[in-house]
């Protein structure tokens, strides 16, 4: 397996921090992180970003009126 | 006014009657016990996907009352197709289905969005939010270190500033958790369509989050 270079890290960076990327190509992603710094700032970076993003934007207290209104909606039988 | 029973209790007590009531006259065979049983902790398990799902709705319709109204309709949906929920399946990624559904019939339909930013014209600029920052004078270091000096009010609006496909796939994707094949099943699109989705819109949210951290002189002009 040949070692990839900072442009193709690049190209599949999204992929990879989606956990989208099949497991070979993974691999070689990591060996490439492992001995390259810029690289591996730029995906502590995304990953840092996203870390933010979901924290900021998926965390928020319902308000006790929806909880009621939601536990008191009509819950129906499934189809026989 | 505290009535003779604790009120979960009270509750719980009504719902089994309810359902006993409009129920079959026969004796319940065990096939129907162990539906009431599978819908009892879907009801359970749907609820406790409230916070996350009236989280979305707000980032979606961008105002409180909105989102409230999104979220009961969304569970109402749920509960009268929970017939066609199947055991087993993701339900978190169900809901949102539901959820993306109603949202895009009923609230995109009202033609009330606000200014966006355009992605489209966003394009002739896709330098992300990292290399906007390591061509400014800061150090490599500060990178990474500025992000946490964003107010998260800047990241909510950065987000909610995105076009509905946008924010939806970024919202599925980065605060859900959804795979692309989920997020795919979900916005009911190819896969190909989330990604390319996905990059342009966390390019645009990156952009935003640029602006706003000039803005607030986090980074120099």
């Amino acid at each position: 397996m040949s070692p990839i270079d900072c442009d193709e890290v690049l190209r599949d960076l999204e992929l990879f921090l989606d956990r989208e990327l099949p497991d070979v190509e993974c691999r070689r992603v990591e060996e490439h992180l492992a001995a390259c710094a810029p690289c591996m700032g730029r995906v502590e970076f995304r990953r840092r970003l996203q870390v933010i993003v979901a924290r900021t934007c998926g965390e928020e207290s319902v308000p006790p009126e929806l909880m009621l209104r939601v536990r008191r909606l009509p819950v129906e039988r499934p189809p026989d | 006014m505290p009535g003779p029973y604790p009120v979960g209790v009270s509750e719980d007590a009504e719902r089994v009657e309810g359902r006993s009531g409009s129920g079959p006259r026969t004796a319940p065979l065990p096939e129907a016990a162990a539906l009431g049983e599978l819908r009892d902790r879907f009801e359970r398990d749907a609820l406790a996907l409230l916070p996350s799902l009236y989280a979305g709705a707000l980032r979606l319709t961008r105002n409180p009352s909105d989102a409230e109204d999104l979220v009961q309709e969304t569970f109402l949906r749920a509960y009268r197709g929970f017939g066609g929920f199947e055991e087993g399946t993701n339900l978190k990624a169900w809901l949102y289905r539901i959820l993306t559904n109603t949202f895009i019939n009923a609230y995109r339909k009202r033609q009330r969005e606000p200014a966006t930013v355009p992605v489209s014209g966003d394009e002739t600029d896709d330098r992300s939010l990292f290399d906007r920052l390591a061509e400014d004078s800061l150090t490599e270091s500060a990178e990474a270190v500025v992000l946490d000096r964003i107010p998260d009010e800047d990241v909510r609006a950065a987000l909610e500033s995105l076009p509905d496909q946008f924010r939806l796939a970024v919202l599925l994707a980065d605060v859900e958790g959804f795979s692309y094949r989920e997020i795919a099943e979900i916005m009911g699109t190819p896969v190909g369509t989330v990604m390319s989705r996905l990059h342009r819109g966390r390019r645009a949210l990156e952009k935003r989050l640029w602006v706003s951290m000039r803005e607030r002189g986090l980074v120099s002009d």
